[in-house]
């Protein structure tokens, strides 16, 4: 076969994983409206849950072991979380597992020199970023606002930003095995709508964990779910002391092998019973 | 020939599928969820078959036959319940990495461009993937255009192009890393004819002048016609014919019709060595039999009636096939050998 000389001297590409990354932010920008909906979706939570806890807070300076505002820090700052991961969750995308694997387009994921396992990581990565950008405006005009906390002193910031970034791996690998499963259920629309309410209320998005009652908090702290927004924002708002957080950082890591483990040996199996709908 | 020069090697492949069985009855559907009953459905059964570097097969066979299925444990996507497949001297399935490398695959009905995006960019992503270099990209991209015209939409979203241009654009796609051996499910359907004569051309320049092995499933026959010199025939999961296309019409019997008319009523048309397929005083059909050829049905009915018109009519593909797997429906033979 004949090589024709092009000019692409010069012409630098960066690695595979740029691109894949951008795919989520591609997709968003070809819809513009999303770009109006989601600041405006991000205001209208964040207000309401402003308004809410202010009215909770109306007759005493101190619930559950929390000021209002340190409620309103964790509160609003969980909210903000919520939505880092909010595209890589979104169930209706159409590179997506479930929608790969209900439409059979999953075949071309085990027809491309990259695996599908880490296809998916680059993907939800891009996501990730896509969202943690959103949820970085909204904290930095929460913060100037006045209306959260700023974290304490430069070592909090850092052992949360950690947390943080700890919590994410975990939340994206709880994910992950919900995707996966599509493999074998076929249909995970019922599984994962209970998941994202399950994840949701036990890590402390809808309400911040030391408001729920003593069992289900202990409940929640022995699932990996907490280490996913409690604890960051618990070491935020100081409501866990910064000389706690080796023990509670090395929680999380734990959790982080114990899923990255469970994910591997899923993609193993789901790799050898792959079913391509549709013909 | 031995397994080197073959692109496509598979002995006694069997995919069997494990599926629920609906109950029967009253609470069916309670009784289903509840107490599911799984049985075995083998879909392709002891699939042999081999193809060489630079032939463009078609598989054919009725809708069920295990078409789609073999191409997908050939390309490694499925992972066979027993038997051996090599694909360009590599087990498909076992190293889905670097066999991807050389294997490129459209599914007509399945997209593999970035819905939202403009093709374009899918291309680019794909090169990335791909790690394909600048300048084979380029060359790549501008003959695929030559033919396809890619360039008039690829910067259209996927979402917003025709069938037949999202198509001309999935083959793009399949084959912008340059892929020795390449497969093709079902790639025209619902094309117009005009784009379908500008994909075949797209197809035959692939095997001509790149080299290309391509394997192509399709229900086309014209598309088989003018594009294959090797069928593969599956039903049931097994292989019932491998030759070509005139090996097939010759096996099965298939002979040309001669379609005449006459400058006025003859009442009665009989030849030795034909049959009279239908007549109706000026027109008549016959079929040649035996020995005979259509060139001496013809040459008769000059000499022996006032012929005004006459003209040979090959087969019709669609017919032929429609008997054929009829055929194949009702007998059940093992594994057809490739002929020499």
């Amino acid at each position: 076969m004949t090589s024709i000389a092009l000019p692409d001297a010069g012409r630098r590409r960066p690695h595979r994983s740029w691109r894949l990354l951008r795919v989520g932010v591609l997709n968003e920008r070809a819809f513009r409206i999303r770009l109006i909906i989601a600041p405006m979706m991000m205001a209208v939570q964040l207000y309401l849950y402003d308004r809410l806890w202010t009215a909770v807070f109306q007759h005493t300076s101190k619930a559950a072991g929390l000021t209002l505002k340190q409620t309103l820090t964790y509160s609003l700052m969980a909210l903000l979380m919520g939505r880092i991961r909010w595209n890589a969750r979104t169930i209706n995308v159409r590179d997506s597992i479930p929608i790969a694997v209900r439409e059979g387009t999953i075949v071309y994921w085990f027809l491309r020199p990259i695996s599908p396992g880490r296809f998916y990581m680059w993907r939800q990565s891009g996501d990730v970023l896509y969202g943690g950008a959103w949820a970085l405006l909204g904290y930095a005009v929460l913060l100037a606002g006045g209306v959260i906390d700023p974290p304490h002193g430069a070592t909090g910031a850092v052992v949360f930003a950690v947390s943080l970034a700890l919590g994410q791996v975990v939340l994206y690998y709880l994910g992950q095995i919900v995707d996966v499963a599509m493999f074998w259920m076929l249909s995970n629309n019922g599984l994962a709508r209970m998941y994202y309410f399950v994840q949701d209320l036990l890590s402390g998005v809808f309400v911040p964990l030391p408001f729920m009652p003593a069992v289900m908090l202990a409940f929640a702290t022995w699932l990996p779910f907490s280490s996913g927004v409690n604890v960051p924002l618990s070491l935020y708002v100081g409501r866990i002391p910064v000389s706690h957080a080796p023990a509670q950082l090395a929680l999380q890591l734990f959790w982080c092998a114990v899923l990255a483990l469970v994910t591997r040996f899923m993609w193993q199996r789901a790799s050898h019973r792959v079913t391509v709908q549709g013909g | 020939m031995s397994d080197a020069d073959e692109a496509i090697v598979a002995r006694d492949l069997i995919k069997t599928f494990t599926v629920a069985r609906k109950h029967e009855g009253r609470f069916a559907g309670l009784r289903s969820l509840l107490d599911p009953v799984f049985e075995k459905r083998t879909v392709v059964d002891r699939l042999t078959m081999s193809v060489a570097r630079g032939e463009l097969v078609a598989l054919l066979g009725p809708n069920g036959a295990g078409k789609s299925t073999s191409i997908k444990m050939l390309t490694g996507v499925l992972t066979p319940t027993a038997g051996e497949v090599y694909v360009n001297g590599r087990v498909p399935y076992r190293d889905r990495v670097a066999n991807a490398r050389s294997i490129g695959a459209v599914f007509g009905q399945k997209t593999q461009l970035w819905w939202d995006l403009p093709a374009r960019q899918s291309f680019a992503l794909l090169r990335d993937i791909f790690d394909v270099s600048n300048a084979l990209y380029d060359r790549q991209l501008a003959d695929f255009d030559a033919i396809l015209e890619l360039s008039e939409y690829w910067d259209t979203p996927v979402r917003n192009l025709s069938l037949g241009q999202r198509v001309r654009c999935e083959m793009a796609a399949a084959m912008l890393h340059d892929p020795p051996i390449v497969f093709l499910d079902e790639p025209t359907i619902g094309m117009d004819v005009v784009v379908k004569e500008q994909t075949r051309e797209f197809l035959r320049a692939q095997v001509q002048e790149r080299g290309r092995t391509i394997v192509l499933t399709t229900h086309d026959m014209t598309e088989v016609a003018r594009l294959c010199e090797r069928v593969l025939l599956i039903n049931h999961g097994r292989l019932m014919f491998d030759g070509t296309l005139d090996e097939l019409k010759a096996e099965h019997g298939s002979r040309p019709h001669v379609n005449v008319t006459f400058a006025q009523p003859v009442p009665v048309v009989e030849l030795t060595g034909a049959r009279v397929v239908s007549h109706d005083g000026m027109r008549a059909v016959l079929a040649p039999e035996g020995v005979t050829t259509s060139e001496d049905v013809v040459r008769a009915l000059i000499s022996r009636f006032p012929v005004v018109n006459i003209g040979v009519e090959e087969t019709n593909l669609e017919d032929l096939m429609r008997d054929v797997y009829l055929s194949k429906l009702a007998a059940a033979p093992s594994n057809a050998t490739r002929p020499a």
